[in-house]
């Protein structure tokens, strides 16, 4: 099976800094990418950077053997859907936050099928309580729903999520990740995670990019996270143990 | 057209959403009766507009009867009161009115500062600066042998002041766009053009004379009774064209709502709405305050009015806005004809009055 998404040598400079080094990976349709990495490491710029939201310096993004670069921002925006990491509220309501996902798809107005496919995802969250909530009357854990059903309206063929389960407690923070594998699945399109949770990452990757000031230092399946890259790339030792079969990275003190 | 193929393909889990039939569930019904309460709301306020336009065309110290104004068209005194007079005034209330929050709304909106309003981009004082350097130095607006000061002469003076508002307004996007300022540049570069035009306009009246420094001040006072029939057609075929580009805008506003980078994400042109929602805001603000000179709070406090009473939904809160400016604009004239009547009050100080205080309230009870 071909990749759906292909990242290509994608080198990027914020004026003379340089942020992102020949990056290179690919994700199959399907699958969730982890993107791991310290702070400053060029985590979020590189999921910018695949949407064309800031433009790669060289390099080449790919959709299902596509240039994306050749695409207007519009058709972009039905392809790739983008969560930022820090997301607020505002005089919107629910329903409409949502709506908006589907601009890319719309003309003038929202059509009945727009209006339908923001009423199943509402249904599908478990939101329909709240579809007429301005946003800024909702917990943190109620508006990353929200702005998930967003991305998940434009029917995006890739997900980008930028340190998406920041700010939600355990429970959520692993329905979120629930809902993200089953949408992967279901719909047979790709989702690049950027995340700080080692264990949440082992537990719902299916593949993993590991970068270091701008560079890819491992990519691959679960198998490339050892302990000794770890140790390389965030200073700390680790250990993985197993748990009922799972995996799990216990930082050494 | 590979990628609106394969955008647009529905997965297996939206296929089955397709093919049942047009039936809507409960949330999109729930939806579809929050949108009637929307538009139940524009209309209402288009109602009481209505209403405060014919009260706004009955004040003032010469009684009307709507029986001898028709009757006589064109003759009667009543009638030219009516037609040179009173209806002028009133429709150049109802469009500054509108265009002011219009533009306030929209500045709003992209600059994402609840403080911006149609003056952010120091509008007001360019167009103070212009008004002054006329009047003081090439000496026009002083309207001799009347007696009294009746504002100034609108051939030399409007032109001016919409050129200076336009001034500082170019300056600033020129350097927004080359640049790329944030929001926050955008609106310190207002201040800081505000202060320039300020300091060169007292410049000016330090070194005029009294006639002159009088005038520059009486143009100041925003009068909605100073336009007429001709300069009413320039505010209007300003204001429509905006309205319109506004409208047609609405889904990318909402967008912007949510911060520039979802907004990008969502396809939205983010540099290119906000330059060109800036420039015509101002441009609608621009012509309103060289025909009408400056009447503050409008701008700022009717979206915020609006947001709290029905959110943030461009597609309801631009017109919504619009046409609250105007019902607030007519009714604040119709107070400043009938304060104390027969003088008449500047409508400009009236809305400041009474904006202030109706704007901390709003803060009051958004805290609350």
């Amino acid at each position: 099976m071909s990749a759906l998404l292909s990242v290509e040598d994608l080198s990027y400079a914020y004026k003379h800094l340089p942020v992102l080094h020949r990056v290179t990976f690919q994700v199959r349709a399907g699958e969730i990418a982890v993107v791991l990495g310290p702070n400053g490491a060029g985590k979020s710029t590189l999921l910018k950077c695949v949407a064309y939201m800031l433009r790669p310096r060289e390099g080449r993004v790919s959709v299902a053997g596509e240039d994306v670069r050749t695409w207007s921002a519009r058709q972009r925006a039905r392809v790739f859907a983008y969560v930022p990491q820090i997301n607020t509220g505002n005089m919107l309501t629910v329903f409409d936050t949502v709506l908006l996902g589907r601009k890319p798809h719309m003309r003038w107005s929202p059509t009945g099928r727009d209006v339908r496919v923001v009423e199943e995802l509402l249904e599908l969250l478990g939101l329909d309580a709240l579809a007429l909530r301005p946003t800024n009357t909702l917990s943190g854990g109620e508006l990353q729903k929200v702005v998930l059903a967003r991305a998940l309206a434009q029917e995006p063929r890739i997900l980008l999520l930028d340190e998406f389960t920041n700010n939600l407690d355990i429970r959520n923070r692993i329905e979120a990740m629930q809902w993200v594998q089953h949408v992967v699945r279901a719909r047979n399109i790709a989702a690049v995670v950027v995340t700080h949770e080692f264990n949440l990452a082992l537990r719902y990757g299916d593949r993993y990019i590991v970068i270091d000031k701008g560079r890819v230092r491992a990519a691959g399946d679960r198998s490339v996270i050892t302990p000794q890259l770890l140790e390389d790339v965030f200073g700390i030792r680790v250990r993985v143990e197993h748990i009922s079969g799972h995996p799990l990275i216990v930082p050494l003190l | 057209m590979g990628p609106e193929k394969g955008a647009i393909r529905p997965s297996a889990e939206s296929e089955r959403v397709d093919m049942r039939p047009m039936s809507e569930g409960r949330i999109a019904r729930t939806y579809r009766r929050h949108l009637r309460r929307r538009y139940a709301f524009v209309t209402a306020l288009l109602v009481l507009t209505g209403l405060a336009l014919i009260y706004g065309l009955q004040v003032g110290p010469y009684a009307l009867h709507w029986s001898r104004v028709l009757a006589h068209p064109g003759q009667s005194v009543e009638a030219r009161i009516f037609w040179s007079i009173r209806l002028p005034r009133v429709l150049a209330a109802v469009i500054v009115g509108a265009s002011l929050a219009l533009a306030g709304a929209v500045m709003q909106n992209v600059l994402h500062n609840p403080l911006a309003s149609p003056f952010t981009m120091g509008i007001s004082h360019g167009a103070m600066f212009g008004a002054a350097l006329v009047i003081g130095v090439m000496g026009a607006g002083w309207e001799g042998g009347t007696g009294h000061l009746v504002g100034a002469r609108p051939s030399a003076v409007v032109p001016a002041a919409f050129a200076g508002a336009m001034v500082g307004v170019v300056v600033i996007l020129v350097l927004a766009r080359l640049r790329g300022f944030t929001p926050e540049a955008i609106v310190l570069a207002g201040v800081a053009m505000s202060a320039l035009f300020t300091a060169a306009t007292t410049l000016i009246q330090y070194f005029t004379d009294e006639t002159a420094l009088v005038s520059i001040v009486y143009w100041t006072f925003g009068d909605v009774g100073r336009p007429a029939w001709g300069d009413i057609g320039w505010m209007i075929g300003v204001f429509v064209p905006a309205l319109v580009y506004f409208l047609w805008q609405r889904w990318n506003f909402n967008a912007l709502e949510s911060g520039d980078e979802v907004a990008r994400s969502l396809g939205v042109d983010v540099a290119r709405v906000r330059l060109l929602g800036l420039l015509i805001a101002s441009l609608l603000t621009a012509v309103d305050v060289a025909f009408v000179g400056i009447i503050g709070f409008v701008g700022l406090i009717c979206p915020h009015f609006v947001r709290l009473a029905i959110g943030g939904d461009h597609r309801f809160l631009l017109p919504a806005t619009a046409v609250t400016g105007a019902l607030l604009l007519l009714l604040a004239d119709a107070l400043a004809r009938s304060l104390i009547s027969p003088d008449i009050l500047p409508v400009g100080v009236l809305t400041s009055f009474l904006g202030a205080p109706m704007f901390l309230y709003l803060l009051w009870r958004r805290s609350a």
